[in-house]
């Protein structure tokens, strides 16, 4: 039998010139950004973006219809509840280079959940929130232009119909297969580390 | 503290043995070492000694081998030779493979225990990589040791 010690001597003979050097590795640092921490930054960066575009046009653009005021607050409400919930999920995201398996493993489950969570209620609670904003704040303006009014509104509503059945149910679908691969996988390694 | 090239030298080939151990595919071990230290370089002045700086690094590689189940990426089997018997004076390197192949049949954390076990790591400090107690630790080494053997008797490895 090849006893522990022999597996030990076949195991160091892995060849681990191919390794990249340290300045090498140093250089790939400096370039690496993590793709997820990146979108999350970018959503956080597009809602806050948008927050400040609605609150300046709220605080300088005259208006007069009751509809209006309506509609900003809602787009409002909708884009501070997205990059509030963007800038509560990349909190967990730092400081989880020290976790153990178990810890880490725990980590991706709640990510997942919150993800999730999010396709289910978050995202609906946004998008009809912001849905309903854009058409009373878009009314007062075609309301006054009777020439694109004809036009440019249903073309609105077709836009966020788009948004509703054919975007969102696509990136629902694309991401619930994934989050549903990951909770399979993550229960059978969970499963693993049960202390028996 | 050790600075970065002291520590790379010194674990860029454990984290390559034990990332290989759990993926067995040589380029996705390579990228997986270079994730860990980038990561490693990244938090290396945060680093607070509350464990030792292998458990740290080990944590890191580990924990982002069992972040390929986010990505779908799966552990390369390759079938093991039918009569293994026959091939008793092979190569160093054809005996790693047949150690990688045994390896990559066992299950996720029984890879990454069996690593680190190899790599000569103390149970306590695998224990606490893992995330589990060092007596769950022991009984866990005690029967990945025996489904091994299985796979090697079968080969006609063990005798």
């Amino acid at each position: 039998m090849e006893n522990l010690n022999d597996l030990k001597a076949i195991w160091r003979t892995a060849d681990t010139a191919g390794l990249p050097t340290s300045a090498e590795v140093v250089q790939l640092g400096k370039s690496f950004r993590d793709k997820v921490l990146r979108r999350k930054k970018i959503m956080i960066g597009i809602s806050c973006l948008c927050l400040l575009l609605m609150l300046t046009i709220t605080v300088f653009l005259p208006t007069k219809m009751i509809t209006t005021r309506i509609g900003e607050a809602m787009l409002l409400l909708g884009t501070a509840i997205l990059a509030y919930n963007n800038i509560r999920s990349i909190k967990r995201f730092y400081h989880f280079d020290n976790f153990t398996n178990r810890e880490f493993l725990q980590f991706l489950e709640q990510t997942r959940k919150n993800q999730d969570y999010f396709y289910h209620n978050t995202q609906v609670w946004v998008l009809s929130l912001c849905t309903v904003g854009v058409l009373l704040y878009e009314y007062e303006f075609f309301s006054k232009k009777h020439s694109i009014m004809l036009w440019g509104y249903p073309l609105v509503v077709i836009s966020l119909l788009v948004d509703w059945f054919v975007i969102r149910p696509y990136s629902y679908k694309k991401g619930a297969r994934k989050l549903a691969a990951t909770k399979q996988n993550l229960e059978k390694i969970l499963e693993q580390l049960d202390e028996k | 503290m050790m600075d970065f090239d002291e520590i790379y030298v010194k674990y860029s080939p454990q984290i390559f043995r034990v990332c290989m151990g759990y993926t067995n595919d040589v380029e996705l071990a390579k990228d997986l070492v270079q994730e860990t230290f980038i990561s490693v370089w990244k938090n290396l002045s945060s680093f607070r000694n509350q464990s030792l700086i292998s458990t740290w690094i080990y944590r890191i590689a580990t924990n982002n081998c069992l972040r390929a189940i986010e990505k779908s990426k799966r552990v390369v089997t390759t079938e093991l030779p039918l009569n293994l018997a026959e091939v008793k004076e092979e190569h160093p390197e054809e005996k790693l493979h047949f150690l990688y192949n045994c390896i990559a049949q066992l299950e996720e954390t029984d890879r990454i225990i069996i690593s680190l076990v190899l790599e000569d790591v103390p149970q306590a400090e695998i224990a606490s990589i893992v995330g589990l107690s060092p007596a769950n630790v022991r009984v866990k080494i005690h029967r990945i040791k025996e489904k091994l053997s299985i796979k090697f008797k079968a080969y006609g490895k063990f005798e």
